[in-house]
């Protein structure tokens, strides 16, 4: 296959970015998007151009790495699937491709196609975990779980972090990421006695750390690679309204 | 208070204080077209629930209302043009070639039907309520010697250029209900997959009947379906 | 050098609870003195800043991803054993160790796989308690399956991403203790040395992948949770990032690597497709579980394999090992693949590829069943091969996955360099020549929470606390020599990427220290390695700054390291005259094929000690001696 791509080149955070043009020739169709990126690498590497930096580890979607925008759209025109999965049997002969880092104030551009998404740490450290300290725990079949609230949290639990929500929402909101994390816990019996301390410590960071607001388009939804429903969102809305309104925190 | 000023701020609070505005307006505006739609009742009918609602108690009642929705329209619009502000700033870059995923027209452009309803909204209120833009509609009355609300409507909508205007907007309104009148249940948390079908077509639903309502009064003037008495 | 394990006395059962009671304390008001590094955020090193953390250390994390959570535990799917019984199928501590301790070859230390199998239970509570949300049956309590080279069903698992829940329930203890205060954590950041103060590990060098800058942070101890050094054969499962240049350099400074020829080729992988793959994707040895693989019995028969009769069809791992069936060891399912595709009956284009068949299954127990169990490993299947699993029997093909070998370490998982501590898939200590699966997690999670909180205080209640200031010449040196590395790398501008050089090396270790190894092919292997080495670091091109992000950079220097390792991986293959485990001699095997142990002159641990620049590395040893189970010759028939 033979593709003509335009990639966002920055060079460093302040630096002002631009779309570069690349032919990549010989493409096979049974490479993954970011082999295809790696052809090409080799090619810059060769003519003395410095290879295009991009953020991957697993390629095997689960590392929740990989970071970029294709034709508009986060890991690229397949749903359910994250760039590295993405291959190029993906694409037709021919194709013109866009390829551009995420975009939003609260992810910005260190190089390339690579973000800082230091903030999504943020808001999980605020609050995304159960107070447990190792060593406290009682026996795992002491507190038995309905087997669908445990599915339930597992679908919920199965985000990977790597903000394509983000990068789909118009308003760069993190709501679907902060919602996952909120619901698996707040779904879990283990989640219950921080449940309200959780969701106003998380959903303040994330203000904090300039995500926009929820419009409720549910582009997030579309675009995630693990297919998390926005239906956590509705419920996020509800457990930070709720713990608002009744916690005793000074807050 | 603090808790209560906290969740003012937060971007969850916004869209649920959104929500719950929205839901206020599209309560009002069901209501507004229960009342227009008397029209097709005739003169009498339309012309006595004007009386009754310039009538005491009624009338205090109105203004209390008033100065409610009042309120209600200025939260809603501010609010909604701060996070308009907000969130293109959250973004700050377009991607070079931008799709859109799932989302409806209506979805993307409610800051656009929001700012032209609320345009339409104050044209109406000087065309009806204090009917300040065309001398041919005051001090009119009917035999009963009530305002003739029924005589000043299709006078109004004779004009084409007036009743165009007012069928455009309901059609901003309709973009505008058809995403909010949904939206606003996973706003207020009740966004279910077992009832997913009822929040997500109750707004367009509604939307469409406002739109079908509203717009056929300017439209039978104009096709001559409701005629000065 | 000193390979003193410090076993505790005491019957086998006994020698975890005596030796927690016999280990030193540090006193609670003293722990905030003492500052630890924990370098990798996977299972182990998350689990240990964690729990380190809570107990009121300064812990200080680092790790080269954008965030902890990305560490490559995350990929690991099947899931972690732990011997609960709550099937009531006879499972207990004694036969997990068992089992791990057979599946291993017999070659790993009685004491420390005893005393994982002791505190694998307490993973499972802990875990739960996090939140992980481990698969669950309708009356609401944990389910398990059944794993390879085990006949219980002691696997608990949370779909096909086990590792990803868990690291998730890791990295969450983590950030409670972020939120604290009590774990400053450095992402992109990259170790590039360990420094030695008068031969105690005391710090680290590292480099910011962000800005390029050049680092020192003075401890008290140090932990290197680093994980494996599967990527040195450049296609693997492992994560692209992965290497062992943390190891390593700890290697150069006097730590022990031991037994860096166990490595482990995982039966069940995507096939490669081209020269353009970068890497191997695992498809989870739990669908053997329910998968039959087979192989047509003609040599050539490219008919699709629907059209395949029953009777022209070879299961072999059934035919060859009746008991175990398709669920028979890594190291054993591996080379019956490679041995059927060597005959030539492999399928696919490449002929490198056995059939993993569900048709059976789906006919038992209905499609939805096996798509609740496996649906997103058969959909990942699907997305990189384009074929429907569900119509279509899986091609799989052996990959490399695991490292069993890594540091040396005592029974406190402290290396022979005092002050250096090795967790998880780093050190060596626990799965022999061959790890079974669903037992890496457990390690992982087992030396992080419930092991080096209690052995850590044996080093340090002996260390003076905050004793290192940063200005020491060792810190310096240590500093300059990691700037002129960089230095050089960046300044041979030579002809060839650093990843051309990295796929040359992967491909003569696969062929010289691969699945099946000779003397002959590993004394080429050591030869073509030497000079490949030679010409890297004459013609390597690395292009960009130094003080930025720079990804042909951060490659180079991992390369660099692997170059050097992959010569002590041959090296030690070449010194293990025996077949056990993942390490297959050609000239030591049954009438049968089968790998020959050889118990006499190898039942002990090959310590790699570091000699010098362009010298060969000494070989010393730590006996294994065997108390509880006795030594037998491995059999899955």
């Amino acid at each position: 296959m033979k593709i003509t791509l335009h990639v966002w080149r920055q060079k460093n955070k302040s630096a002002q970015g631009g779309l570069k043009k690349y032919l990549v020739d010989e493409v096979s169709p049974d490479s993954s998007f970011l082999e295809m990126l790696d052809q090409l690498n080799e090619e810059l590497i060769q003519n003395g151009e410095e290879p295009i930096v991009f953020d991957h580890d697993c390629r095997e979607g689960i590392c929740g790495s990989c970071s970029m925008v294709i034709n508009g759209r986060p890991h690229g025109p397949e749903k359910g699937t994250t760039t590295c999965q993405l291959h190029m049997r993906s694409f037709k002969d021919g194709d013109a491709i866009y390829v551009e880092p995420f975009r939003a104030r609260a992810f910005p551009v260190l190089k390339d196609l690579l973000v800082d998404r230091d903030a999504f740490d943020a808001i999980q450290q605020a609050g995304g975990y159960v107070s447990v300290a190792t060593g406290n725990a009682p026996d795992a079949n002491a507190l038995p779980i309905a087997k669908e609230i445990a599915d339930n949290a597992f679908n919920a639990a199965t985000c990977i972090g790597c903000g394509a929500c983000v990068a789909a929402c118009k308003n760069s909101s993190a709501m679907l990421f902060t919602s996952a994390k909120v619901a698996q816990l707040s779904m879990l019996p283990q989640g219950q006695p921080e449940r309200s301390k959780r969701a106003i410590a998380m959903v303040e960071e994330m203000d904090k750390q300039g995500f926009g607001n929820c419009s409720n388009h549910l582009e997030c939804e579309a675009a995630c690679p693990k297919e998390i429903s926005g239906d956590n969102i509705a419920l996020l809305n509800k457990e930070y309204v709720t713990a608002v309104l009744t916690s005793k925190d000074k807050k | 208070m603090a808790r209560l000023s906290s969740l003012f701020q937060s971007s969850i609070g916004k869209k649920v204080f959104m929500a719950i505005t929205g839901l206020a307006l599209l309560g009002f505006v069901v209501a507004h077209l229960g009342g227009n739609l008397l029209i097709y009742l005739g003169q009498d009918q339309l012309n006595a629930y004007g009386y009754k609602l310039k009538s005491q108690p009624v009338y205090t009642l109105l203004w209390f209302a008033r100065a409610g929705l009042l309120s209600i329209v200025l939260y809603h619009t501010i609010t909604g043009i701060r996070l308009t502000l907000q969130n293109r700033s959250a973004k700050q870059y377009a991607y070079k070639k931008p799709t859109t995923l799932y989302a409806s027209v209506g979805a993307r452009t409610m800051i656009l039907s929001g700012l032209v309803i609320l345009s339409f909204v104050i044209y109406h209120l000087l065309h009806f309520t204090f009917i300040a833009t065309d001398p041919a509609l005051q001090h009119l009355v009917d035999d009963q010697g009530r305002h003739d609300i029924y005589t000043m409507v299709i006078l109004g909508f004779q004009n084409k250029a007036i009743s165009f205007f007012y069928i455009i907007s309901m059609v901003f309104l309709w973009l505008h209900i058809g995403h909010g009148g949904s939206s606003v249940w996973q706003s207020l948390g009740f966004r279910f997959e077992k009832y997913r079908w009822v929040t997500d077509n109750i707004g367009p639903a509604i939307a469409t009947f406002l739109l079908l309502g509203n717009a056929s009064i300017p439209l039978s003037v104009m096709l001559g379906i409701i005629q000065l008495p | 050098m000193n390979l003193d394990a410090k076993i505790p006395e005491g019957a086998l059962e006994d020698k975890w609870k005596n030796h927690k009671f016999s280990s030193k304390l540090v006193n609670p008001a003293n722990k905030r003195k003492y500052k630890v590094l924990v370098v990798g955020t996977g299972l182990a090193g998350a689990s240990a800043a964690a729990t380190l953390g809570e107990l009121g250390y300064q812990v200080e994390t680092f790790c080269y991803q954008d965030s902890p959570r990305r560490a490559h535990s995350i990929a690991a799917q099947g899931g972690i054993n732990a011997a609960k019984n709550y099937q009531n199928d006879g499972d207990s501590v004694f036969r997990l160790f068992y089992d791990t301790v057979k599946g291993g070859d017999f070659r790993s230390r009685e004491a420390n796989v005893y005393r994982l199998s002791q505190v694998s239970a307490d993973i499972i509570d802990q875990c739960a308690a996090q939140g992980v949300p481990f698969a669950r049956d309708y009356g609401g309590l944990l389910t398990n399956r059944s794993f390879g080279g085990a006949q219980v069903s002691r696997t608990f698992y949370a779909r096909g991403q086990t590792g990803q829940q868990l690291l998730l329930g890791a990295y969450g203890a983590l950030n409670r203790q972020i939120d604290k205060g009590a774990v400053k954590v450095h992402t992109r950041t990259e170790m590039l040395d360990v420094v030695l103060i008068n031969g105690h590990a005391k710090g680290i060098i590292t480099r910011d992948l962000t800005t390029g800058e050049i680092k020192r942070h003075t401890a008290d101890t140090v932990i290197l949770a680093t994980g494996g050094y599967g990527n040195v054969f450049f296609l693997s499962t492992n994560a692209k990032g992965c290497n062992v240049t943390a190891a390593f350099r700890a290697y150069k400074k006097g730590a022990g690597y031991a037994n860096p020829c166990f490595t482990q080729i995982h039966p069940t992988c995507i096939p490669v497709s081209g020269e353009h793959q970068s890497k191997l994707t695992l498809m989870s040895e739990s669908l053997r579980n329910d998968g039959r693989v087979w192989v047509p019995k003609k040599k050539g028969d490219n008919r699709a394999p629907g059209d395949i009769p029953e009777n022209e069809r070879d299961y072999y791992l059934e035919r060859k090992y009746p008991s175990f069936g398709n669920l028979s060891p890594r190291d054993i399912a591996s080379r019956s693949a490679k041995e059927v595709c060597d005959e030539g009956r492999g399928v696919g284009k490449t002929g490198l590829g056995v059939y993993l068949d569900f048709e059976d299954a789906i006919k038992r127990v209905g499609q939805d069943a096996i798509s609740e169990r496996y649906g997103n490993l058969f959909h990942m299947y699907q997305k990189i091969t384009a074929e429907n699993p569900y119509q279509r029997p899986m091609r799989i093909y052996p990959a490399v996955h695991y490292t069993m070998g890594g540091l040396w370490v005592d029974y406190n998982l402290m290396s022979n360099v005092p002050g250096l501590h090795v967790l998880g898939e780093a050190n060596f200590s626990d799965h022999g020549a061959n790890r079974l699966g669903a037992s890496a997690l457990m390690q992982g999670l087992a030396d992080g929470y419930f092991v080096i909180p209690y052995t850590l205080g044996n080093y340090l209640a002996n260390e003076t606390p905050g004793s290192i200031s940063g200005e020491e010449a060792e810190f310096k040196e240590a500093e300059d020599a990691v700037r002129d590395r960089i230095g050089i790398l960046s300044g041979i501008q030579g002809e060839r990427s650093v990843d051309s050089f990295h796929k040359e090396l992967g491909k003569i270790m696969w062929d010289r220290c691969g699945m099946a190894r000779n003397k002959q092919g590993l004394e080429k292997g050591i030869q073509e390695i030497g000079q490949l080495k030679e010409e890297y670091w004459q013609n390597v091109r690395v292009l960009g700054e130094t003080e930025n992000i720079n990804s042909g950079l951060e490659k180079a220097g991992r390369v660099a390291d692997f170059l050097e390792f992959g010569e002590v991986m041959c090296r030690d293959a070449l010194a293990r005259e025996e077949s056990c485990g993942g390490h297959f001699r050609e000239e030591h095997q049954t009438d049968e094929g089968e790998a020959k142990r050889d118990d006499e002159k190898f039942c002990h641990v090959s310590v790699w000690g570091y000699e010098g620049e362009n010298k060969e590395p000494t070989l010393h040893k730590e006996n294994l001696e065997y108390e509880n189970v006795k030594l037998s010759t491995r059999s899955y028939k």
